[in-house]
Formats: C-alpha cells, structure tokens, sequence
C-alpha cells in the first residue's frame, strides 16, 4: 500500500469518527437553534413627577419649597419637596404605566457624590452624628414616607440602590429625601450631582451602576 | 309690591350675572395665561419600553432583527439614549485564588443597536414608538479583551512616563465561539433631554435581555483539530528529510 492511500484511508477513518462524535455531541445544540419566531410586546413604562424630573434640592432644615443653604450640618435637612405637595404630602413620586403587565422595581444611583470643585459632601452612609448621609424613605401614599437615618435607607453612589420594590402596574411610588452632610466640616458653597433613576422587571437584579450616567 | 321687590331685584340679579360673567371671563384669562406662562419644568417626564423584555437566540452565520419600540408618556418630545448594559460580560480569571485578568466580552460582537439616541414625540405608546433594531449576528470568530490590572507600585512609575494612564491596559484577542454563548443584560433607556425643561435627574426604564448565540458545535471543533494535527503530521512526515537535513544544518554547525 502506497503512503497516499494509509493517508486516505486515515482521512476517511478520522471523518467517520467526526461525524459520529459530532452528530452526538450537537444533539443539545441542534434542538436551540433556530430563528426568533416570537416577538414580545408587553411594554414596561413609568413616568416621573415634575418635581422629582428637576432634581433633588436639599434644604436648610425643616424649609419646604425654597432651596436655602444647609447651615446645621448634623441635622437631616429635607428635600425641598418632601411635604409641599397637597395635605403636606410628598411631590416625589415615580408612577407606574397602566399598560405594564409586569412589577418593577425602581433603583437609584448617585451619579457622583455632592461636588464643588475638588470639596464634596458625601452621600454615603456613615455612622457619625447618629447616621448620616444622603437618605430616602418610600411609601404608596404621599405622606407615608419616613425618614430612618440608618444604612439600608442611604444613597449609594456609582451603584443602584432599590428604592421601592414591587411596584405593581398603575401604582405610584412615593419618596421623600433627605440629607446630613458629611464631612461636617465641607466649606461653604454649591454642590452638585446628578442622579440616575431606573425602573426594571422586578426580577431583575443589576449589577453594578459605574459607567451608567 | 310685587313689582317693587321684583324691579330693584332685576338690577341687582344683572349686576351679579354681570359681575360673574366679568368674572369667568377673568378666571379664562388667568387660566389661559398660565397655561402659556407656566414653565414647562411643571410638567411630568416619562419613558417607557414596548417590550420588558428581549430574548436573542440563534445561530453562526444567520442575522436576526428584532425591533424594540421606545414610548414617551408626557407631554414633550424627549431625547433618549438607548444602550446595553451587561450583566456578565467581566469574568475573572484567577490562579490559586489569585486574580490573574479580567476576560471582557463585548457585546457588539454578537448584536448591535441601530440608534443610539432617539427622539421621541409626545404621547407616544406601543402603536406610535420610535423604533430600535437589534440586530443579533452571531459570528464564529469574536474578538474579546484581557483585561489586566497593574498593582499601585507599579502605576506609579507607568504614570511618570503616560500621566493618563489609568491603571490597567487590554490586550485583544480573537477566539472561536465554540459551543453557546450567553449574555444577560438589560437595554436600557435614559432620558437625557427633554424639551419641558433642564432635567435634574435622569429617568430611565430598562427590558431585560437574554441573549444565546450558538456557534461551532464541541464535536465539529474537535474534529476540526484532528484534521489539522492530520495535515501537519502528512506535510512533516512528507517533508521528513528535508527537515532532518535542516536540523542537522542548525545543530551540527553549532556542535
């Protein structure tokens, strides 16, 4: 037997045993493939109060409406909103679509801490002055948040925070905020940052808010 | 008597009437002005999705269009920005619990978007939203990053050399989808303008996807190996002498 007909006869061995390990090991993927027949269409939709559309404006104390500068830096000043709104109720709220078929949830992340220039006032939890930080309180009326200075209810930055979970579909979520800056000693002057507000399939867990401004 | 109570009566009923005429007429005219004067930043702002969520699945060398619609519930145009965000594309690879890398996978390899910032009008819902492709295109060959991470002591004399270095470089690769492969993420939709207003928050919805793309089946790699070992040892085998005679050129001159 010439060389070139061994290796021939090899060749046809070797497609052989291809094709049998092959047919066996692509059972499991033959039965996935295919083209996408089925197109969902159940919408998930919120929309977000005016008030809470313009921002978070932290102010001096127990002031409401007006923006006014923090001056006791120990105490949990409040949301410019938090009870302006009808029966001192809370403007902020985040409403679920009544077309959604599905709950969601709603997560907030701070996009950065409180700047001005290289200055910040942090938003995180810290445990001074008995918790301090940035915090929220979630209901489903407007006067039912309430504040609780403690961890689980702080701001995270670069990272989503649930902020209300299981919003069933035509219900309204709504917030109240406030803010004990730290540290106690930041300088006089305007700080800011933005802060990203996303509503997901309840189910759903993200993973990380870095990058996502 | 009657005419006397009913005669000043009269005046007095038109004078009322007058004066709530004059008076509705001034509460329209308010009315009116503060719709036009109103700032607009009083008005809600609202995303939505058509579909919560995206299911991609197919195979190597076919494409695949799917279309996502996005809605605007309030009353001005919006400026949207769709992207993915994924949730396990960073996979850490570790040595005896030590982190070696960072193997990065990017989803443009397997889909893309058509749009990544849309306008969408006011009072749009599932009939009227603004379409987004996907378009999912599953390859054989795709390009990854590894991605490594240099210790501070390190960066330190890095940085005097590149000031913008920032800790950590890629290198890319090209590898076969061998198998399936499974991303799940979500896409998202932020609103970054809005025509009622500056935006002091940034409202976003999100529809969760989960992506499989199915390439070269375990069994056909490996039998693609065998034929390439085949014809390496019949191209080595055939070309035995001369590289015998190469070998003894190299190493024989050397000794």
């Amino acid at each position: 037997m010439q060389l070139e007909d061994k290796i021939a006869i090899s060749l046809i061995g070797i497609l052989v045993i291809g094709w049998f390990v092959t047919s066996v090991t692509a059972q499991q993927y033959s039965q996935q493939t295919g083209p996408i027949n089925a197109s969902i269409s159940q919408p998930i939709s919120v929309t977000f109060s005016d008030v809470l559309k313009n921002g978070i404006f932290f102010t001096n104390g127990t002031q409401q409406i007006t923006q006014y500068p923090i001056t006791d830096v120990s105490y949990d000043n409040n949301a410019t909103h938090n009870y302006a709104c009808s029966g001192s109720g809370t403007c902020y709220n985040v409403s679920s679509a009544s077309t959604n078929t599905v709950n969601i949830t709603i997560y907030l992340s701070a996009c950065d801490n409180l700047k001005n220039g290289t200055n910040a006032i942090y938003l995180t939890w810290d445990s001074n002055d008995n918790g301090q930080g940035a915090f929220f309180a979630n209901g489903t009326s407007a006067t039912e948040p309430t504040l609780s200075p403690t961890q689980p209810w702080a701001f995270l930055v670069d990272e989503f925070k649930p902020i209300f979970v299981k919003l069933a579909p035509n219900q309204v979520a709504y917030f109240r905020f406030w803010l004990d800056p730290w540290p106690n000693n930041a300088p006089s002057g305007i700080y800011n940052t933005t802060y990203l507000i996303r509503a997901y399939e309840e189910t759903y867990n993200p993973a990380s808010g870095a990058g996502q401004c | 008597m009657k005419k006397l109570t009913t005669q000043p009566a009269a005046p007095v009923n038109a004078k009322l009437n007058q004066a709530s005429d004059c008076m509705k007429r001034r509460i329209l005219l308010v009315f009116f002005s503060l719709l036009l004067i109103l700032p607009s930043s009083l008005a809600q702002v609202g995303v939505g999705i058509t579909s919560y969520r995206i299911n991609l699945e197919g195979k190597v060398g076919q494409e695949y269009v799917q279309s996502i619609g996005i809605m605007n519930p309030s009353a001005y145009t919006t400026t949207v920005r769709v992207k993915f965000e994924c949730g396990n594309c960073v996979e850490e690879v570790k040595i005896f619990g030590w982190k070696l890398f960072e193997k990065v996978e990017k989803p443009t390899e397997y889909f893309t978007l058509d749009k990544e910032v849309v306008e969408v009008p006011p009072n749009t819902d599932e009939h009227t939203a603004v379409p987004v492709k996907i378009v999912f295109r599953p390859k054989l060959f795709v390009f990854k990053e590894m991605k490594f991470y240099t210790p501070e002591w390190l960066n330190f004399f890095i940085q005097s050399v590149n000031p913008s270095y920032g800790g950590s470089f890629s290198i890319p690769y090209v590898t076969f989808l061998v198998g399936g492969k499974q991303l799940s993420g979500a896409i998202t939709a932020d609103v970054v303008g809005y025509a009622g207003g500056p935006l002091g928050v940034i409202p976003s919805v999100a529809a969760t996807l989960e992506m499989k793309a199915y390439g070269m089946p375990l069994g056909s790699f490996i039998f693609l190996v065998l034929i390439i070992l085949v014809i390496l040892s019949v191209i080595l085998y055939k070309n035995r002498k001369r590289i015998a005679g190469l070998y003894h050129k190299i190493f024989k001159k050397k000794s």
